[in-house]
């Protein structure tokens, strides 16, 4: 990570330690910079009816352009700010690689996890179910322990 | 003149008072309630009154505020007294307005205005008698509330599946295991076994073991032995010993760290515990009610749970719903939730409007009861009206759609049957008017009319 962000200002490290999860939390999950506004609106509200702090984790493929991984620092930052701007606890993660083994790696040392928020295109909750192409987070959601749950835009 | 009737509807449980010393006045209030199936007492003056009330048991009074010696104030007051939960609204002439505002400051329903519209006293009465025969309801679930069986609300299958295995294990002592999402209740079904049991008039010890180091979940858990480490100046017992004849609840087990596993499992299985520095053992007689919302098993496999621990603890096993498997709750959870705010806080509402009940049973709840709770007392401490309106709840349950990906058994549902409850939701908030669900589901009306064909949908 560099030691400055695009702004000048000096980069500050991400909550990297693994093993801290024991928190009871939401999990917001994206697989990229962009966070769907409605979903991250919906995981704060469910984070303070549940007394829960938020985890924000982005989980993206290890191929990505170092623009892209500044563009995922600076969303890391500014969700959790929001976040904490309403009074909610709240840490962000990324993870680089295969984004469902890394999803699996991070429950497996977070059991805090108490809800799964897809912060993702909410597109990929409708679509049709094609051999070999379904999102990786589809692929996985049996592994799970927790509900997950999204936000599908306003309503008509 | 005092008199009761009643036309034999299913209405008639409801009794209701009705005074005025204005003959005409009282014979239409009377006429009016009575065609609606109440069962109705008129009395023409505040003496008589008195004396029906002490007669009878009333859900609602209607009185006239002048009325004489013994005005409608001293009425409302009387009953009051008698029954904290009846329901008084004042009658009164136009040039009275301020003091009927004042009456119900001291707790009258409502107050109707002379001349009486027949809608008006309906309407009122019926919303009065609404909110009577809820605050009923939860008094009766409130008494029978001692962390017993009936803590647990909720009249859905599955829930009342429970309520009966939890009388059926009554007289047995084994170890529990209780499963489900957080928020569901495990800890109220915890609590629920242990009244249930023989040990209810003994110690019930809760633990959440996710909320402890190692170190210091051993030390709450044992205790430890004076000068067993600097600062232990005298010898602790712990909560296990604390708990010695009743039960102790650990949640969270999933997490317990696997050192403490190994002491647990001695406990159990020994009934005997060493305190931190102790070198002799301690016994115990505790019964062990466990909650997770992880899969112990497949934590088994994984090596981070005992096996032999896991078969100690789930002797029976107690599987807690989520929330959106038992829809049909919903209603009654959340009215329970909305008395019990009515009597900590400075005011009480009727309940809810159609709408807000519509908007509360749709959505899915990944937070379960305690997202309901929750949800519930933000309403109260927003609602400016006399029930909770559909813009006093969260804007995310009325203006987003959130959507929970679950089975009827929990499990995580398909594509398919998420899209086609999805298209049916859309079609309902569209009035099935085809070009307009196209439009929001971003598809052509052909793809739609083939999705309604393929999920057999109504059209």
């Amino acid at each position: 990570m560099p030691d400055k962000r695009p702004d000048g200002k000096p980069s500050k490290p991400l909550a990297e330690t693994w093993g801290e999860g024991m928190v009871n939390h939401v999990l917001l999950v994206t697989d990229s910079a962009y966070l769907h506004e409605e979903s991250f609106f919906f995981a704060k509200e469910l984070a303070k009816r549940m007394g829960l702090a938020i985890n924000v984790l982005i989980l993206a493929d290890s191929g990505v352009s170092s623009d892209e991984r500044r563009r995922i620092d600076l969303s890391l930052e500014n969700t959790a700010a929001s976040a904490r701007a309403e009074g909610i606890t709240a840490e962000a993660y990324a993870r680089f690689g295969d984004q469902a083994s890394e999803l699996l790696k991070y429950l497996a040392t977070h059991s805090g996890t108490r809800c799964l928020v897809w912060g993702g295109d909410p597109g990929i909750m409708l679509e049709p179910v094609k051999k070999n192409s379904s999102h990786w987070l589809m692929r996985v959601r049996g592994e799970l322990d927790c509900p997950i749950a999204g936000a599908l835009g306003k309503k008509a | 003149m005092s008199e009761s009737d009643g036309d034999g509807t299913a209405c008639t449980c409801v009794k209701i008072l009705v005074v005025d010393d204005e003959e005409i006045a009282l014979k239409t209030m009377c006429h009016i309630l009575k065609k609606e199936g109440y069962a109705v007492t008129a009395a023409t003056d505040g003496g008589r009154a008195l004396a029906a009330l002490s007669g009878a048991a009333f859900d609602v009074v209607l009185t006239d505020l002048f009325l004489g010696q013994i005005d409608g104030l001293s009425i409302l007051a009387r009953a009051k007294d008698l029954d904290p939960g009846i329901e008084v609204i004042i009658i009164t002439g136009f040039a009275t307005v301020d003091a009927a505002v004042a009456a119900t400051r001291k707790g009258a329903f409502h107050f109707l205005q002379k001349p009486i519209k027949p809608d008006e006293v309906r309407n009122i009465v019926a919303r009065a008698v609404q909110k009577r025969l809820l605050e009923k309801r939860v008094f009766e679930l409130e008494q029978a509330v001692a962390g017993g069986v009936s803590s647990i609300i909720g009249t859905s299958p599955k829930i009342t599946a429970i309520k009966k295995l939890i009388g059926r294990i009554a007289g047995s002592d084994a170890n529990v295991l209780i499963t489900g999402e957080s928020g569901t209740g495990k800890e109220l079904a915890a609590r629920a076994v242990h009244n249930a049991s023989s040990r209810a008039k003994r110690p019930f010890v809760a633990i959440n073991c996710a909320s402890f180091t190692e170190a210091l979940l051993g030390n709450e858990l044992f205790g430890h032995e004076k000068e067993a480490f600097t600062g232990a100046t005298r010898t602790r017992p712990g909560l296990l010993e604390s708990a010695n004849e009743g039960s102790v609840f650990f949640d969270e087990i999933g997490d317990m760290p696997p050192a403490m596993q190994a002491k647990l499992l001695r406990a159990v299985q020994e009934r005997e515990i060493l305190r931190v520095g102790g070198t002799r053992p301690v016994n115990v007689d505790v019964r062990v009610i466990a909650a997770t919302n992880r899969d112990l098993k497949e934590l088994c496999e994984l090596g981070s749970f005992r096996q032999d621990l896991y078969y100690r603890i789930n002797v029976i096993s107690i599987h807690m719903p989520s929330l959106s498997e038992r829809k049909e709750d919903i209603p009654l959870l959340a009215s329970y939730f909305l008395s019990r705010c009515s009597k900590t806080g400075d005011r009480s509402l009727s309940g809810f409007s159609d709408e807000a009940m519509a908007v509360l049973c749709r959505y899915d709840y990944p937070g379960n009861v305690r997202e309901l709770q929750n949800i519930v007392e933000r309403a109260f401490s927003l609602a400016r009206g006399e029930a909770v309106s559909a813009c006093d709840l969260p804007p995310d349950l009325t203006d987003v759609a959130p959507y929970a990906f679950r089975s009827d058994e929990g499990r995580i549902r398909s594509l398919e049957m998420v899209e086609k409850d999805y298209i049916e939701w859309v079609l309902r908030q569209t009035g099935y008017n085809k070009t307009r669900a196209a439009e929001a589901l971003g598809i052509d009306r052909v793809s739609l009319y083939r999705k309604i064909r393929k999920y057999a949908l109504k059209d």
